[in-house]
């Protein structure tokens, strides 16, 4: 097992701030090549939406998790990365498990890094459940990156899955309208950086995408984090755009209230529910 | 030729000389000045000029005539850079009118080889899309409009996600190439998602905005609408913010601008897709050749990142209707783009990802054949039945 080491690295805390959202997701990582990292994560029942297929939210953070410790090890020696693009289509319904995650590093610029994410449910002939890109930004912590030995390997998390709370429970989703729902900014919910996960935002516009469309489902999403969530409350309102023969199509907007900003704008597709 | 000297100072006026158009103004103070009424930079129309203090500024790219035969660039630190000689007329006034001796070819200058070497050539996408754009400076933002054409239709009627994908590049990359100045920008990714189907006849309109212009990152939304006010669809794209370099195209920025590439003759004569030169190899498995020529490169020498995104759309499209054995069109696009285009032909695979009643999805993989199978693109393509 290769761990990074206790503590907060000055402006990283891979050991605090996004374990929690680790441990909820329940994904082992390993390197089985350089820059190529396989996870796996077992269907567990806090997972599940009211379809009893694991909602996309819950999928975007694995995204998230795998593609952005995959594009963090290529930023290495001297850099690390924070997600400023999320997208991935949702192509069927993990009900089985258990999830096997691939993520492959697509580009490595001075800048940036992509890498892609595909995660097949394997009790299900290895169905593709969701494909992704993340784009991620390098940059350089103070006190530089966090260490790992190479390969990596994560071992599992303590097996406590059965306790943990549904997702809109976990995140304490309320709503405050119609069309918008928001949460207050856990210290559980935030990253290495000490800002809320890329995943949380993403299971956020995931469910308010269900809520303003009357329970449909995210199947496509494409989400900017535009700027970190540092105060909170976070709050996502949610527009629709038009409705098509595979759903409805909405714009999702994301503010830190404290802070008084826009922090991520989202473009989802809801199938309809029925 | 009697010109009114009723023009007032900052007042432009376009006029037909021996067969050539000139455009006059008078600057603040009090001088008639001239100058061929075209931009030899791209050829905006300098009618739709503006006069700062004596001399008449481009809507364009804000180029700068000071009636004497010169032109300048001022970028927004003041920096002035020659841009060589351009013609202007011997102009004689009296107190009621202005003389204009035609003959007087002495003061005509003479354009520098470089000037000519303009980008997009006569005939070039930019020009033939009949795009036309606004852009707000202080607002940070841009508007387009283009006219929906047959040419630019799927088989079932509705402009392609593709057209509509080179509109979006078109302009959101205008307006983050100021929002990142002087730095200068390139493409990562650009992802489209459409609502309503655009038909011949229509003009559609994209409303770009800066969601964030950050040291190394610049997001632009674009809200696509009809001529109603309608949604058709909402873009965004993503650019990495570089060092600038001495071959990058100038960026001046202007407060308040309009223009269009068009030229008069300038329009699609054939369907946009043949006139990509599209060959499909492999139906069912996506593959299609794209030569990557001059009426589809972008400034930087490579296929504009709107045809490629309509390279991938064909594709996806091509699959899609086999695997499905439904007439779906594209309608989402997700593209990160990873490298150039630059030799051809332009190869694509399609991995079709799911397909289900009246929808299905697909992962497009672009590469640059003729550059050893250079990895361009990755495509992420939705396509559902028609729009409404």
């Amino acid at each position: 097992m290769s761990n990074p080491t206790n503590g907060p690295t000055n402006g990283i805390d891979v050991s605090g701030n996004g374990r929690d959202v680790g441990h909820y997701m329940g994904v082992t990582m390993r390197e089985v090549e350089e820059l190529h990292l396989e996870g796996r994560a077992a269907i567990a029942r806090h997972l599940l939406g009211p379809d009893g297929a694991v909602r996309t939210g819950a999928l975007l953070t694995m995204v998230d998790n795998i593609g952005g410790l995959n594009g963090g090890l290529a930023a290495l020696p001297d850099g690390w990365v924070v997600s400023t693009n999320l997208a991935a289509r949702i192509t069927a319904l993990a009900r089985i498990g258990s999830l096997r995650l691939d993520s492959r590093l697509l580009r490595r610029g001075r800048n940036a890094v992509v890498t892609t994410v595909q995660i097949r449910d394997e009790g299900a002939n290895d169905v593709l459940v969701a494909s992704g890109v993340l784009t991620s930004a390098i940059l350089v912590p103070e006190n530089g990156p966090p260490p790992w030995t190479r390969p990596l390997e994560l071992e599992p998390p303590p097996a406590r899955a059965d306790d943990l709370p549904a997702i809109p429970d976990w995140l304490g989703i309320r709503e405050a309208g119609a069309d918008t729902l928001e949460i207050d900014l856990a210290d559980g919910l935030r990253n290495p950086w000490g800002i809320l996960h890329g995943g949380v935002v993403a299971s956020l516009v995931d469910l308010a995408g269900e809520h303003a469309t009357g329970g449909g489902r995210t199947t496509d999403v494409v989400l900017h984090f535009l700027a970190p969530n540092r105060v909170g409350p976070v709050r996502a309102q949610v527009r629709v755009l038009g409705e098509r023969s595979d759903g409805i199509v909405l714009r999702v907007e994301v503010r830190d209230i404290g802070a008084d900003r826009t922090t991520a704008v989202a473009v989802a597709t809801c199938a309809k529910s029925r | 030729m009697q010109v009114p000297a009723a023009l007032r100072a900052g007042e432009v006026r376009p006029v037909a000389i021996g067969g050539e158009d000139f455009v006059l103004w008078r600057g603040d103070d009090g001088r008639l000045r001239s100058v061929p009424r075209y931009c030899p930079h791209l050829d905006h129309d300098l009618a739709e000029g503006y006069v700062v203090d004596n001399e008449l500024v481009c809507p364009g790219h804000a180029w700068a005539f000071d009636g004497d035969g010169h032109a300048y660039k001022r970028n927004e630190f003041g920096r002035i850079d020659p841009k060589g000689t351009v013609a202007s007329l011997a102009i004689d006034e009296t107190s009621a009118v202005a003389d204009i001796d035609f003959d007087d070819r002495a003061r005509f200058g003479t354009v520098p080889e470089s000037m000519t070497a303009v980008y997009p050539p006569d005939h070039h996408l930019l020009r033939d899309l009949r795009f036309s754009f606004e852009h707000d400076d202080e607002s940070r933002r841009s508007r387009a409009w283009m006219p929906v054409v047959a040419e630019l239709c799927t088989d079932l009627g509705a402009a392609r996600a593709g057209a509509l994908a080179i509109l979006v590049d078109v302009v959101g990359g205008g307006l983050a190439a100021t929002a990142a100045a002087p730095g200068w920008i390139a493409t990562a990714d650009l992802t489209l998602h459409l609502v309503r189907a655009a038909r011949p006849g229509s003009v559609v309109e994209a409303r770009a905005r800066v969601l964030r212009a950050g040291r190394t990152t610049v997001v632009i939304e674009v809200d696509l609408l009809d001529e109603h006010e309608r949604d058709v669809g909402i873009a965004t794209m993503s650019f990495a913010v570089l060092p600038r370099r001495d071959s990058n195209p100038e960026i001046t920025i202007v407060r308040q601008s309009s223009s269009t590439m068009a030229l008069t003759e300038s329009r699609l004569t054939r369907p946009l897709l043949e006139e990509l030169g599209v060959e499909v190899r492999d139906a069912a498995r996506g593959e299609i050749d794209v030569p990557v020529g001059e009426w589809t490169l972008n400034s930087m020498g490579a296929m504009q990142g709107g045809v490629v995104a309509t390279v991938a759309e064909v594709a996806a499209e091509t699959a899609l209707r086999v695997a499905t054995g439904e007439q779906l069109v594209v309608s989402d696009l997700y593209v990160t783009y990873l490298g150039f285009g630059r030799t051809g032909p332009v190869r694509t695979a399609v991995d079709v990802l799911a397909t289900g009643s009246g929808h299905g999805s697909a992962r497009v993989e672009l590469v640059d054949a003729g550059a050893e199978n250079r990895q361009m693109t990755v495509v992420h393509a939705g396509a559902t039945r028609d729009l409404e």
